[in-house]
């Protein structure tokens, strides 16, 4: 079923389930009462306005910023026994690009979280590395620092670090924003072979457009959840006015 | 002789972990740290009255955790950004320690001066006995943080360069970001207790930053940071310390004067190829 995909995924579903989450910054309320479920082998759209607090809620189910109530499971598992299982892509304002690291090393870094405290990266870690920037389509740029990259490479690069991982749960932040046509397609194709493998995939994601396409679930959101479930009826027109303050219909 | 080794020594002991502070932007917290061991330093010598005992390491150590511990404490509890919870914790630690210098223990070898900038040249006056060969004390005790510096940087060299680069993911992946910190920290404040009675507190600072800024100019892997800031560390020091002993000048502010000076002439040549190459991209482009 999958061509590109060829690497030793474990086939363990993995779902995510968020109760009741409610999050403050700095005292403010910024994700209020939310719940929402991912199924294994979908792709969720996180989707709101500028502050919903899409990348707060996204830090908090990562457990990278501590929730006032509620809880988040993987598998009903806590996520303490499954962080090594998530990959992350984080935002591109996130990254020190001028960091000394190759785009090589970048992907075995990937590999990190499957060895223990002072392991050192084997063979083995290296092929699934290299492996996993073949396809991406960034062999051939394995040299360059990171920064010498264009947008889409860039996204690239990190996606090859999560796919040498080898995770069961996927998180991207703005993965999408500013990159070229080529780029797109090829984190896509892998996106929905990940999809097609059991892998639980949430996305920030900001162009409204394509959700409908593109995933099997949209989380509206502005501080509270306004909507969540397929992206054709949870993107409605009412419900994006009242998420983004346009004119009341 | 043993005076060039002292600093060859130093150099590397501090340009190692000089490189972790820099890459994860705490540059400023060896600032802090080197200046306020020596509260540490004075509250040990009143313990064990003795330069070289280990006391004061110990105490010296206590106080690097400390002033951690409480710049972190203000900037997120207290809700002070950044920088300025290091302004407010370093200067009150160290201007105690001078106080408590100038005020009880003006009869000890441990003045003012030398705190700044280091007594190179008295440094092999203090001997130790080690397989029936003297050498100066202080060479002793940097050599043992030298190999400490090094073995904990290789024992921990991923952990470091992840939560360097992505702390976010270090701490997903469960290598805890908080701890490396203090651990770094631990090894900045134990390399400068060592260090800064031989070369100074100006010295300490040159050391942990410059060569780790000078390597980042030119290179695309950690390892060959590590490679270029050692190399720059090990050769401005050995220029510096034969200027110094040529034109009879204090070793320790020479080598940081010379260190600061050549990182300029690298920064201007890196802007200058910078240039050239985005000119190149700029011709090559109509082509294209």
């Amino acid at each position: 079923m999958n061509a590109r995909l060829s690497n030793n995924l474990s086939d363990k579903k993995a779902a995510i389930t968020v109760n009741n989450v409610t999050m403050r910054y700095q005292e403010a309320p910024v994700v209020q009462d939310l719940s929402f479920n991912v199924e294994p082998g979908t792709m969720v759209a996180l989707v709101g306005p500028n502050g919903a607090g899409k990348s707060t809620l996204f830090k908090g189910m990562l457990g990278l910023h501590p929730l006032v109530s509620g809880e988040v499971l993987f598998n009903g598992e806590p996520l303490n026994n499954v962080r090594r299982q998530i990959a992350y892509l984080p935002q591109k304002s996130e990254v020190n690009w001028d960091f000394p690291l190759t785009v090589g090393e970048l992907a075995v870094m990937g590999r990190y979280p499957r060895l223990s405290w002072f392991k050192r990266p084997r063979k083995q870690d290296k092929e699934i590395a290299a492996k996993a920037l073949e396809m991406v389509e960034m062999t051939e740029f394995k040299h360059r620092q990171i920064s010498e990259l264009s947008g889409g490479q860039k996204q690239r690069a990190f996606l090859a670090r999560a796919l040498a991982q080898e995770a069961d749960y996927y998180f991207l932040d703005e993965a999408f924003q500013g990159i070229d046509v080529r780029s797109s397609e090829i984190l896509w194709e892998i996106l929905e072979d990940l999809r097609a493998a059991g892998k639980a995939i949430v996305i920030v994601h900001h162009d409204l457009e394509a959700v409908d396409q593109r995933f099997d679930q949209a989380v509206l959101l502005h501080r509270k959840l306004i909507a969540a479930g397929d992206p054709a009826t949870t993107l409605t027109k009412e419900n994006l006015n009242t998420a983004y303050g346009g004119p009341q219909s | 002789m043993y005076g060039l080794i002292i600093l060859l020594f130093a150099a590397v002991a501090l340009t190692l972990p000089g490189l972790f502070l820099v890459l994860r932007n705490m540059a400023m917290l060896g600032d802090a740290l080197s200046h306020t061991v020596l509260l540490g330093i004075v509250l040990g010598f009143f313990i064990a009255p003795d330069l070289n005992s280990p006391v004061l390491i110990l105490t010296a150590s206590v106080f690097s955790v400390l002033t951690v511990s409480l710049i972190e404490y203000l900037n997120q509890k207290a809700g002070i950004a950044g920088d300025a919870s290091i302004g407010i914790v370093f200067p009150f630690f160290f201007a105690l320690g001078v106080i408590l210098l100038s005020r009880y223990l003006r009869n000890v070898h441990l003045d003012l001066d030398c705190v700044i900038m280091g007594d190179l040249t008295f440094a092999d006056l203090v001997r130790t006995e080690i397989f029936g060969i003297s050498v100066p004390s202080s060479l002793v005790s940097l050599a043992i943080v030298l190999i400490f510096n090094i073995f904990l940087i290789t024992l921990f060299f991923k952990e470091l360069k992840l939560s360097s680069f992505d702390p976010l993911m270090a701490t997903l992946a469960g290598f805890h970001n908080q701890l490396l910190n203090f651990g770094l920290s631990l090894m900045v404040a134990v390399s400068a207790v060592v260090s800064f009675e031989i070369v100074g507190a100006i010295l300490v600072i040159a050391f942990l930053v410059i060569p780790a800024s000078f390597a980042l100019l030119f290179t695309r892997s950690l390892g060959q940071a590590i490679v270029y800031s050692l190399l720059y560390a090990l050769v401005t020091g050995s220029v510096s310390y034969a200027l110094s002993w040529y034109f009879n000048l204090n070793a320790a502010g020479l080598t940081a004067a010379i260190m600061g000076f050549v990182y300029v002439l690298a920064f201007a040549y890196h802007q200058y190829r910078n240039s050239v190459k985005s000119d190149r991209r700029q011709f090559a482009k109509p082509s294209a």
